[in-house]
Parts: structure tokens; sequence; C-alpha cells
């Protein structure tokens, strides 16, 4: 075989790899069978989350969004309890999901709004410090543009998001033909579990079926040492280069207050302290500027409502719902759009 | 790191490939510098701490192996063969301790109620492989068969990155004088066909073997937990885990094939359709041909030689003869060879078993052997048809169910699914919600892929793609006769088949199941 057929049919194999794998980028999309790719994970909730969007007709009038700690940190049939007792009939569901990163949280948000649905409240969850690296579901439940215009500086993940893809569609399409075989379902069953409501933090069974001890809290010695050993995370760069720094944060936050605003919905802010961790978030200016904060510094110290050294447990989460309650109720009471003002603890 | 990752696929090897061609600009010196660096780069990613014991490994084998040329060329041979039985013993000392001391000390506390602690060590990776290719150099270099070696040249024979840690066994005299020849450069057609025969490597790693390993792991784990097997669900365990092994270690194995390949080193075989073969001493021949190969030299042949001279002294015949200079050593080189896959009583019956496989196939042909003298038949002639599906289909159980032993967490799990295998009737609840028509399509499939398609070097034939090709290039045809070339059809087809591989790596980057030894 001589040399220039050799270096021809190298690049034609190479070729037909990247025509194969754009191609597969191109199968079609399956949304509900997206939302179930991470059924038997720890973000299993995804599925509920897209039924619940989707297939309940109920209006969701407040939408939580956010990472684990907002997750199991803010009941929201507590809250929902709460606001009805004050006079105000509300649906509320927790869409917050394990692990931060805003890409997933501007997911979530983008199909709310995309589906019709026009909360009058999307509650925002802050964490001490913004991820460096976005989060891991993104690429599973992210639309194709949505995995493709991730482009902003030092998003590490980027080139491996792709990369996934083509395996994604080709995967969504074999579920699509056989989805007993993956152990999904492609139509949505009427009269479905998944219709009730459903709240993390205050459930003892995740929607995937994993029990959870919601009710537990670590013992008093334990936790002192742990709080001891623990070295909050300092920023990797100068404040002025934060916004490089936690791109993620700093790109899709923006997205998804505009997007908020856009569809005539209210934002807040709302910070979960870890135990024994920073009073407020690292990047707390940023937050001011797109709109109210309210920040639950009080419940740092309270070992007995700490599940873990970011979690509430559910006691935690009761006391956060009832605290954030009258100020739930101020902010829907306020004009829709041009929120100003600082919110603190009374 | 994993063959089977986009990190080495896109990170290192390129790197790799690159830096090794810009060497080569310089010189060839250069170049094989340059690839050992990368090697020892390559061991370092999974574990930097344990890089001193390989370079130490090393640095020791060579210094021990010129001395013993240097004896055996002063004609001191009891010199020679001392210094290679010391360093012998010390590379199974060092296998020895990694391998099986806490294995033997766990034994040792159960049978004489002590209760001596050993801190868990940790396996280096690659140690089996790497110690018996230092053996074999230690004892061709006594037999003479090497005369010279420089320490650059043995270095990267030593630690040559493709090879290095689940094989093949490589010989001394295949790889180092391959570093030295004028083809030592790779060119556009090595990295064509090191490519193809890659791809087809990761194929059978990403998409065969790790879905019979979705089968085959969960009804492993329920067979440790206790759980009550069924015909179908014990036969399915043996079933996707023969499945599992042959394609994941073939796999690599073709893997290492291709990727030494892309730069011009041709490797040995290690597998040629060995579930094709039409008995167990075949199928011996043909799986893991360079742990068989360094067995029958090193192990079994000397023994068996040892054996019928002292057979001979003693007067033995027939039957008598055949026990001691056949089965006696048969028995002890399987009996080694189940261990050295693992420290676990799993490996010592898995070895138990093959080698009553092997002393049983070996006691019948000298009994055909006997009985065609006392007829006096002139030559063997063919089994026919109906014989041969027999003793393919024998082989073949004999296989399947050796090696639920080999995969089993203990001996009692495997109790477990063997009874299963034999039950009549009942409840199978180790087969839960497994979807069994499908599974047993994805076996039948496999099947038929086994019996009738060519191997990996069959569909390569046009192009050497081993370094021993010659001498398998017409043993077991298979049924479907197809050889690539590099024209359209070729070219979409491998282009297909290395899609499909890398993209199934993102079911998960399953480990190889052979880096455990």
């Amino acid at each position: 075989m001589g040399r220039f057929r050799a270096r021809t049919a190298l690049i034609g194999l190479f070729a037909v790899v990247l025509m194969l794998a754009f191609a597969a980028s191109l199968i079609p999309d399956f949304p509900y069978l997206r939302f179930q790719l991470l059924r038997y994970t720890g973000q299993g909730e995804a599925k509920w989350i897209y039924e619940r969007i989707h297939f309940d007709k109920r209006p969701i009038d407040v939408a939580i969004i956010g990472a684990s700690n907002m997750q199991l940190g803010l009941s929201s049939t507590r809250l929902k309890d709460n606001l009805a007792s004050r006079g105000l009939s509300v649906n509320v569901e927790n869409f917050a999901m394990l692990f931060g990163g805003r890409n997933l949280n501007y997911v979530i948000a983008k199909e709310l709004f995309e589906a019709g649905r026009q909360p009058k409240l999307l509650v925002i969850g802050l964490t001490a410090r913004p991820t460096h690296f976005g989060n891991p579901g993104f690429r599973y439940l992210a639309t194709r543009k949505e995995l493709l215009q991730a482009v902003y500086a030092i998003n590490l993940n980027y080139l491996a998001d792709l990369k996934y893809l083509p395996f994604r569609q080709l995967k969504l399409a074999a579920m699509a033909l056989a989805p007993e075989m993956f152990g999904v379902t492609s139509t949505f069953e009427a009269g479905s579990a998944s219709l009730q409501q459903y709240d993390p933090a205050i459930s003892d069974e995740s929607t995937w079926g994993e029990r959870l001890e919601r009710g537990r809290s670590l013992p008093p010695d334990v936790l002192a040492d742990l709080a001891s050993q623990q070295e909050w995370d300092r920023p990797l760069l100068p404040n002025i280069l934060a916004d490089l720094e936690f791109g993620d944060e700093s790109f899709y936050l923006p997205k998804i207050v505009e997007l908020a605003h856009r569809h005539g919905t209210r934002v807040v802010f709302l910070y979960i302290p870890d135990f024994h961790g920073p009073a407020h978030s690292l990047r707390q200016e940023m937050y001011f500027r797109l709109g109210p904060v309210i920040s639950a510094d009080f419940v740092r110290t309270h070992q007995e409502l700490y599940y873990d050294l970011t979690h509430l447990n559910r006691g935690g989460a009761l006391a956060i719902s009832d605290w954030a309650t009258e100020y739930v109720l101020t902010i829907l009471q306020q004009p829709a759009v041009s929120q100003t003002g600082l919110h603190r603890r009374p | 790191m994993l063959f089977n990752s986009y990190v080495f696929i896109f990170g290192f090897l390129p790197v790799c490939l690159i830096g090794f061609y810009a060497a080569m600009r310089v010189n060839r010196a250069w170049a094989r510098t340059f690839l050992t660096l990368a090697s020892f780069v390559f061991y370092g990613w999974w574990n930097v701490e344990y890089v001193p014991l390989l370079a130490g490994s090393i640095v020791f084998n060579y210094l021990v192996g010129r001395r013993i040329q240097g004896a055996i060329a002063a004609d001191r041979s009891k010199l020679g063969k001392l210094l290679r039985t010391l360093g012998v013993l010390a590379n199974i000392g060092l296998l020895g301790y990694f391998k099986y001391s806490n294995f033997l000390v766990d034994n040792a506390n159960m049978v004489f109620g002590t209760d001596f602690v050993l801190s868990h060590v940790i396996l280096p990776l690659g140690i089996s492989f790497f110690t018996f290719q230092k053996i074999a150099y230690l004892v061709d270099s006594a037999r003479g068969q090497i005369k010279r070696s420089d320490f650059l040249g043995f270095a990267l024979f030593a630690v040559f990155f493709p090879q290095l840690i689940s094989g093949p066994i490589v010989r001394y005299d295949e790889v180092y004088p391959q570093f030295y020849a004028r083809r030592f450069v790779s060119t556009e057609m090595h990295l064509l066909i090191g490519t193809v025969i890659f791809a087809i490597g990761l194929f059978k790693k990403t998409v065969i073997a790790d879905t019979a390993g979705m089968i085959a792991t969960p009804l492993y784990e329920a067979a440790a937990r206790g759980t009550e097997f069924g015909v179908v669900s014990g036969w399915v365990a043996a079933a996707s885990y023969t499945i599992q092994v042959y394609f994941d270690f073939s796999g690599y194995s073709d893997m290492a094939i291709g990727l030494a390949r892309m730069f011009g080193i041709l490797l040995p075989l290690n597998f040629h359709s060995p579930l094709r073969a039409p008995s167990i001493i075949d199928y011996w021949r043909r799986w893991h041909m360079t742990l068989t190969r360094f067995m029958a030299s090193y192990l079994y042949n000397p023994l068996s030689l040892f054996f019928t001279r002292r057979g001979m002294r003693w007067g033995l015949e027939r039957w008598p003869m055949f026990f001691v200079s056949v089965a006696v050593p048969a028995f002890v080189t399987f009996l080694v060879v189940g261990i050295w896959h693992g420290a676990g009583w799993t490996f010592v019956l898995y070895g138990v078993i093959h080698a009553t496989y092997v002393c049983g196939n070996e006691a019948w042909r000298e009994f055909q052997k006997q009985r065609r003298k006392r007829r006096k038949f002139p030559s063997r002639g063919r089994a026919g048809i109906l014989t041969l599906t027999l003793y393919h289909a024998l082989t073949v159980l004999c296989v399947v169910a050796s090696n639920v032993m080999f995969r089993a967490n203990d001996v009692s799990s495997a109790g477990l699914i063997y009874k299963g295998m034999i039950r009549v009737g009942g409840d199978d609840a180790a087969m839960g919600s497994v979807e069994v028509p499908m599974v047993l399509f994805f076996i039948l499939l496999s099947a038929i892929l086994i019996a009738f398609m060519p191997n990996t070097q069959q569909i390569m034939g046009r192009y050497r793609p081993a370094v021993n090709w010659r001498q398998w290039r017409d043993v077991a045809p298979s049924l479907i006769s197809w050889k690539w070339r590099p024209d359209l059809l070729g070219i979409i087809i491998a282009g297909a088949v290395f899609f499909m591989g890398l993209m199934f790596i993102q079911r998960g980057e399953a480990a190889f199941l052979y880096f455990n030894f």
C-alpha cells in the first residue's frame, strides 16, 4: 500500500467517525426520555420535574431552583401551607437538584417558561461559593442548542459535554424504540403517582425510591469536630476576575433572571448557609445587582437543624420555610418587575 | 490510564505519536528514549508511587541478565544457571509479596488460629505480566538465546506501554530487534493498520464486553448475596461472563497490538478464536496464547523432560509413563495458571478444573493413540462432522462452566450458580427483573459472532497483523471470510466500528478485567 493511499485512508477513516458523530447529534430529540436519562442516579427527580411542568395542569405559582442545599432546605408544602394560612392560595414546587451549577438551573427554568408556565415568583438558591465547573447533569438534560451555546470563559466542560451529545442521541433513539429495556416510559401515564406533591425537603423517599433519613441530625461533638476542620473555599483569582473564575454563575444567572422578568416573574435569591459557614455568599454583590437577597444566616450555628455540614434536616427546612414565608408574602404582593432593595433578616 | 478512555485516545496517544515522530526526525535513539519515558508516564498515571518499583525491576533484571549473558558467553554455564535461579526467585518473590501475601496470611491465620496482621498490600498494576516477562528474559539469557542487550533497548522492551499492563507477554527476541530494525519508523501504513486493529479491539471491549458485563455483574453480585439461582439465571451467568471475558481480554489484546503497530512494532497474537477450539488443549493454545507459551516453555516442557527422563530410568511405559511425563506436568502447570490469575480459592479451583480438563484431554488422546497402535491404523483420519460438533460443544461447555468459578466472588457463590445450572423447576430468584428475551438474544448474537465471523487478525490478514502471523494464518479459518482493505467500503466500516467503540466509552469507563492480574 502506498504512503499516499494509506494517508488518504487514515484521513477518510477519521472523517467517517466525525460525520457519524455529527449525524448522530442530529437524531431527533425526545425530551421526556431525556429527562429520564438520570432516572437511577442522585438526580433522578428530573423525571418528576418534567412531568410536573408538562403533564400536571395545576399552576406553578412559586418555583424553587438551586442546588441540593436548596432542595433539602426549603419545604414547598410548608411554604404553601403557611401562605395559605395568610390568605394566599398558591402552588409551590421545589425544582432544585443535586450539585451546584447554574447551567442546570437555567435548563430547568427554560423548560418551565417555554412550557407556558408563568410562576409569580422564582426563588433561586445560593451557596457559600459557586461551583467552578457547572452541573454534571447538564449534558444529560440540556437541549442541543443549550449545549452548543454554553460558551463562556473557562467552561472546562464544554468539549466534554459536546462529545457526549452523539452518544446521548443514539441512546435516546434506542430508548424510544425499546423503553422497557432501559426501564423508562415513553409516554406519560395519567394518574401516575408523580402527580402528587413531591417535597424533597421533608419526604422520606426520593422519587427514584431511595430512603432518606430526613429526621436525623448529627451528634454535637461530631459536628463541632467537623466544623473546626472545614476550610471554606477561597476564590483562586482576585475579585476583579470573579466573573472569569465563576463563569458558570456569571453566564447563566443573569440569563435566568432575564428569562423570569421577560415572563413577568419576580425573582428572589435565598441564601442558606452551611453549618458554621459564611454569613453570606461569596458573590453577594452580583446577586444584589440582579435582585433581592434574603439570607438565612441565623441558622448556621444550630446543629440540631443540620442533616450534615451542608444540608438542613427536616426540622431545619421547616424552620427556614417558616422564616421565609413573610419575605415571600411581601415579594408576591409587590409589582412583578423592578424589585429593588436589600432584604435581610429582621 | 485505560486504553478505552478519551484522555488516552485523544490526549496521551496523539502526544506520544507526535513526540515519537518528532524524535525520529533527530534519530532512532531519541525515539526509543522518548517512547521509554512516555511509557513510564503511562504507568505512573495509575499510581506514581509504583514507578520506582517498575524502574527497580528493570534495572535489577537488566544487571542480572547481563551477568548471565556474560557467564554463558564465558562458558560458565553453572554460574549462569545459578544467577538465573536467583533472579527468577527474586522476581517470584516480588510477585508473591505483592500478590499473595495477604491471601497467605489470611489462610494461615484461619488454619493455625493465629492473628498475624499484614497491612493491606496494594497490587501494582501489571505486576503479573511484567514479572513473567523478566523471568522469560533471564531464562532465555541462561539458555544462550539472548547474547547481549543495551540498557535503553531492554528498558523499552520492558516498559513499552501497549503491552505493559496486561500483555501480550512478549519475548525479548520478538520485540528488541524491531526497535533497532530499519522498519522501526512509524509510517502512514503502520498508523492506518494500527488504528483499524485498535478500533476493532475498542469495539469488542466497549460495545460487546461491557454489555455482557451489564448482564453478568448483577448475577454474580446476587450470587455473592446468597440468592437462589435457577437453570436460566445459572446458564445466563455462565454464558454472559464467558462472552464478557473473551471480548474484554481479546479486545484489550487487539488494542495493544494496534497501538504497538502505530509505532511500527509487531506484537505476538494473544487470542485466535479459542471458543471455536475442538478440544481443551487446542483452547489453551489459542486462549491467552502468550501465557500458555510462557508456561509451556518455562514450566511444562522442563517438568515433562525431567519426569520423562526419570520415567525412562524407572522403566515406565504406556500409561504409567503418560502419567509422569504428561499428566503430572500438565496438572502442575495449570494449577500455576489458576494461581497466577489471582490470590483466591476460586482461582486455585479454576486451575484445578482446567488441570483436570487438560489431563483428561491428554488421556483421551493417549487412549486414542494406543487404540490405533493396537489396531495398527496407518493414520488418524478426520473425525466425522457429528464427532467434531460434539468435541466443539463439549469444549465450549467445559470452558463456560469453569468461567463461573473464575468470576465468582467466592467458592460458595460459584456453588450457587452451579446448583442453578443443573436445577430443574423452581423459582429463579436471581433472574429478577431482567429482560430474559433480550438477554438471550444478546447471548445468541454473540455466539453467532464467535462461531462464524473472522477474528481480528483474520480480518486484517493482508497486512501481517502480528509478529507470528505466518504460524497462525491458516489455522482455524472462519466459516465467513472477509479481509479488510482500505477501499471505500473498508474505510466506512472501519470508521463506523471506531465511532461505535468511541461512543460506547461514555457508557462508563469500565476497567479491563485482566487489570486485576
